[in-house]
């Protein structure tokens, strides 16, 4: 069979490289808030340094003011809305833990990042252009979910912006030194209840305050929402490049047929050759040769070529993966711990809850809750899905006919695709459906427990 | 020059120790761990083995000042007992001396488990006075075997430190606050009175008057020591079983490190590899070394250009004629060349093979003495939350209660830390395997991946006699226990 030469028609298609600009518009609102730094290559430049104090005020402006919340709580616990303010300070908490984290490791996080964006994820490991529709049709998903998340978490801060509009009204009239207008006898009113050593009513304190709280209240809850969808983002994306790597190893015959093509191999030296090669010609246009001459050999060669590259590619997900896990374990650690405790928080307050405008607020910061956990128990466990479907798809390679050295292989890459491939949270919390149907179980068993003792009080 | 104990029969396995290690030399784990063991010795175990003088003199004295100290903690034990008898009656005093009864009960219980057991614990301590090496890998292991015997080092000091801390506390706390305890009125039993204790660590009846005077002194001084030997006692064997697993954490990352180096030697034999040579220097692989062949910004192709594709020739691994002058293979590696590359992966599983027996040892040795712990502390946390619902201010009664629950949870968060570490060291050398570059290497080193991998995807973990697995779910499981617990009991009240 090494003699045989097979006469392959080959649908011969030009593919170049093409750079996406995959997760612009995460990084376009990372950037604004302080968590991407466009010029992190270069130390020593000016605009890094600048970049760099930007964040760190930004992380210590939301420090204070977590930490004023918290205060805020403790020494005043008899506020009305005591369940809301609290529920408020562990967003804060929540956000500040992840920006600081972010921050901490900015660099990993970015070097990471550009894997996607014309890095090591990118070169020489898409061949076709299915594999690139398939990412674009993924990064267009990935847009809109971010501009949706963005849009919610936007007209949320516009809200509460709006909520203490009066005060804007009476700070303006105050600083321009009006007298007798409407509403003056109204005090002002801050967005966030914090506990502050200064004087609220003075017009200039007010002005710092009320700046101050502009800044945080548009960071804050930005910086929560960006992070968010980044690591939605960064999910979706690599369950993309597993969709480009199982399309991959489905047509790993096509691939080794477009390796052969461009090595052009023509054996020399057999009589029978020089006819064929001119057959091959008169067929072909010369450079778009639309036909290849190959022995089994080769053709095992250049299909073992094509799994290599298959492989590689494999290596590199988990490592991203694996990246991904060092960089944000800790974070989604705490994330999740908060939610848990907002959870308890807001259905503890719902039993309680008098008249229907609080059940309406507190239903609403419910569903936030759970939308946020459900944000990366869907994903995570998408990813995990598509980790696994891997070695099924092992399945649909043309093992059968394959060399010795092509199922040792497979049986390999089999057996990692195997081990679950998952996202956790401090490795106690696992981002997965299954966490997120216990938390929900969990919620409701604790409400109905509650309800049995409110009503049996 | 030491010979592996002989097990002949099992009821005289120690003697047979005990001759044997006469002519002893510090080696193997026990020179490791040298420090845990001399202390060990000191507090009282029945560690007899491991001296210089092994005489029947010197063994039958450290034989009775092993048997003095647990006849004294045994005698302390029973006068806590009794007086956990005599104030049955109250049941805040029942349930605060049950307490206090089942903390101590730890330290007799590993006392009398290591005594019973203490072949079992030679015989893990001697795994590892032979184990293979190899030139290429020796340093890599030698690193990683100084590192482990630091973070023993520094895991004992830290322990150490602790006890002394709680000791000091538990001493302090003695001393503030009034000494007395609340009974009914013997003649009116809706009323309380007060009556005065002893002002001691641990409430305990003597037979003598321990109120004041030389009675209280001798009770005071008594109950230190055997305080000080207490939590020795009961926190010492898990430092000896956390020291296992430290070590046994970094042999597995040895082997992780390695495999790299492994694969890249073995696809020297049979195909082309530039700079062969590099490879055979000593190994010292970090994960920082760029790999011989091409880096990673140049993509795939490099590594599949025409000069590496041999794919036509049919290459059988050592057989094959030279292509340069002399020597064995494409690389035409010498003959000591092709034996070291044969021997590396024999050494890579010889040592594998090795920490799995070690493993396995480690938990036929304490897992019964973690079982027992955990039943112990089951009961002694769920009464705790019983205690802790009746809080009612910063007092000494928040203080010693918090105290207890702190320092119960602590032992449980230190075994199960460790044992969680192995599973995560042990499952992540089959994603230490797939990251090399396995795909070029012979068909002998693909054999060799698969069978690891298939091998390494249960990790090793330690079983509690098979009741329970210790990891950082046990640990997870017994907090949130004890939350509900507290929850349920606070609705209740």
């Amino acid at each position: 069979t090494n003699k045989l030469y097979i006469f392959q028609n080959v649908p011969y298609s030009s593919y170049e490289l093409e750079d996406h600009n995959f997760l612009d518009v995460n990084i376009k609102v990372l950037n604004i808030l302080g968590l991407w730094n466009y010029h992190w290559k270069n130390k020593q430049s000016w605009r890094y340094i600048a970049y760099f104090s930007y964040s760190s005020i930004a992380s210590i402006f939301l420090v204070l003011h977590t930490f004023c919340m918290i205060m805020g709580l403790i020494l005043n616990p008899e506020f009305s809305d005591f369940a809301e303010v609290a529920w408020v300070a562990n967003n804060f908490f929540a956000t500040t833990v992840k920006y600081i984290f972010i921050f901490v490791q900015m660099d990993q996080v970015q070097e990471n990042i550009m894997k996607l964006r014309g890095g090591v994820l990118t070169k020489g490991l898409r061949w076709c252009q299915e594999q690139d529709n398939i990412l674009r049709k993924i990064n267009k998903q990935v847009k809109t979910l971010s501009i949706i998340y963005f849009s919610i978490g936007a007209s949320a801060v516009v809200m509460m912006h709006a909520a203490v509009g009066s005060s804007y009204y009476k700070l303006y009239m105050e600083l321009s030194g009006a007298q007798n207008y409407t509403g003056q006898d109204e005090k002002l009113a801050l967005i966030g209840k914090v506990w502050l050593p200064v004087d609220l009513q003075d017009p200039k304190t007010y002005l710092f305050i009320f700046v101050f709280q502009t800044i945080i209240y548009t960071i804050g809850p930005g910086a929560n929402i960006a992070t968010d969808a980044l690591i939605a983002g960064l999910l979706i994306h690599m369950c993309g490049e597993f969709h480009v790597l199982k399309y991959a190893l489905r047509n790993l015959k096509r691939r080794a047929l477009q390796l052969l093509q461009q090595d052009r191999i023509v054996k020399h030296g057999n009589p029978d050759l020089k006819l064929l090669q001119l057959k091959m010609e008169n067929y072909s246009d010369g450079s778009n040769i639309k036909y290849v001459m190959h022995t089994e050999a080769d053709l095992d060669a250049k299909i073992y070529e094509a799994f290599v590259e298959g492989i590689k590619h494999h290596q590199e997900i988990l490592k991203f993966v694996i990246q991904m896990e060092e960089q944000f374990s800790a974070m989604m650690f705490v994330q999740f711990l908060s939610i848990s405790l907002r959870l308890c928080l807001t259905i503890f307050s719902i039993t309680v809850a008098e008249d229907e405008v609080k059940f309406m607020v507190y239903l609403q910061m419910l569903i936030i809750s759970f939308m946020q956990g459900l944000l990366y128990c869907w994903f995570g466990s998408e990813l995990t899905y598509q980790s696994e479907d891997i070695s099924r798809v092992m399945y649909e390679t043309p093992w059968l006919q394959g060399s010795r050295k092509f199922r040792s292989s497979v049986v390999i890459v089999t057996m990692r695709a195997q081990k679950l491939v998952q996202l956790t949270g401090g490795k106690i919390y696992t981002m997965s459906l299954d966490t997120f149907s216990a938390m929900v179980y969990g919620s409701f068993s604790f409400f109905k427990v509650l309800q049995e003792f409110s009503t049996s009080d | 020059r030491t010979q592996k104990p002989v097990m002949t029969k099992p009821g005289c396995h120690h003697v047979t120790t005990l001759i044997l290690m006469y002519k002893f030399r510090l080696h193997g784990l026990v020179a490791d761990m040298w420090p845990l063991i001399r202390i060990m010795q000191l507090v009282g175990f029945f560690l007899l083995d491991y001296h210089e003088d092994m005489s029947f003199g010197w063994t039958s004295m450290r034989a009775g000042y092993a048997g003095t100290i647990s006849f004294l903690m045994v005698l302390q034990f029973a006068c806590m007992f009794l007086n956990l008898m005599h104030q049955s009656d109250e049941v805040n005093d029942l349930t605060a001396n049950t307490i206090t009864v089942l903390f101590f009960v730890h330290s007799l219980t590993k006392l009398a488990y290591f005594a019973m057991r203490r072949g079992k614990f030679y015989r893990t301590l001697a795994t590892w006075n032979n184990s293979n090496s190899h030139p290429l890998f020796s340093e890599n292991n030698a690193r990683h075997h100084q590192a482990s015997v630091g973070s023993m080092r520094k895991l004992v000091m830290y322990i150490g430190t602790g006890v002394l801390l709680s000791l000091t506390a538990w001493t302090s706390i003695t001393f503030v606050g009034d000494s007395v305890r609340e009974i009914t009125d013997p003649d009116n039993a809706n009323e309380t009175m007060i009556e005065e204790i002893p002002r001691l660590m641990v409430r305990a009846w003597y037979p003598f008057n321990s109120m004041s005077g030389g009675g209280y002194f001798v009770a005071f001084v008594y109950q230190f020591l055997w305080l000080l030997l207490a939590l020795s006692h009961s926190i010492l064997t898990d430092v000896m079983f956390c020291c296992w697993l430290i070590y046994t954490c970094e042999q597995l990352i040895h082997l992780k490190e390695i495999m790299k180096p492994l694969m890249d030697l073995s696809a020297t034999l049979d195909t082309v590899v530039p700079h062969s040579a590099e490879l055979f220097r000593a190994v010292s692989a970090t994960n920082n070394e760029p790999p011989p062949t091409a880096g990673e910004g140049e993509g795939v192709r490099a590594i599949y250009s025409n000069q590496h594709d041999f794919s036509n020739f049919r290459l059988n691994t050592g057989t094959l004629a030279n292509i340069n002058t002399g020597g064995v293979g494409p690389n035409g590696l010498t003959k000591k060349q092709e034996l070291l590359v044969r021997s590396a992966i024999k050494y890579w599983v010889e040592r594998h093979k090795h920490v799995v027996r070690f493993v396995s040892n480690i938990g036929e040795t304490y897992g019964s003495a973690l079982l027992l712990h955990m039943l112990t502390s089951t009961v002694t946390l769920t009464l705790l939350a019983y205690q802790a619902t009746k809080i009612d201010g910063v007092d000494v009664y928040a203080a010693t209660v918090l105290g207890y629950l702190f320092y119960s949870l602590a032992q449980v968060f230190l075994f199960c830390f460790f044992g969680n570490r192995l599973i995560e060291e042990s499952s992540s050398v089959m994603e230490a395997a797939y990251s090399c570059q396995w795909y070029d290497g012979s068909e002998e080193a693909k054999t060799f991946i698969q069978i690891v991998c298939q091998q390494c995807q249960k990790p090793m973990t330690i079983s509690g006699a098979k009741f329970f697995t210790v990891s950082l779910d046990l640990f997870a499981s017994v907090l949130g226990a004890v939350v509900t617990y507290f929850m349920v009991l606070v609705q209740l009240n």
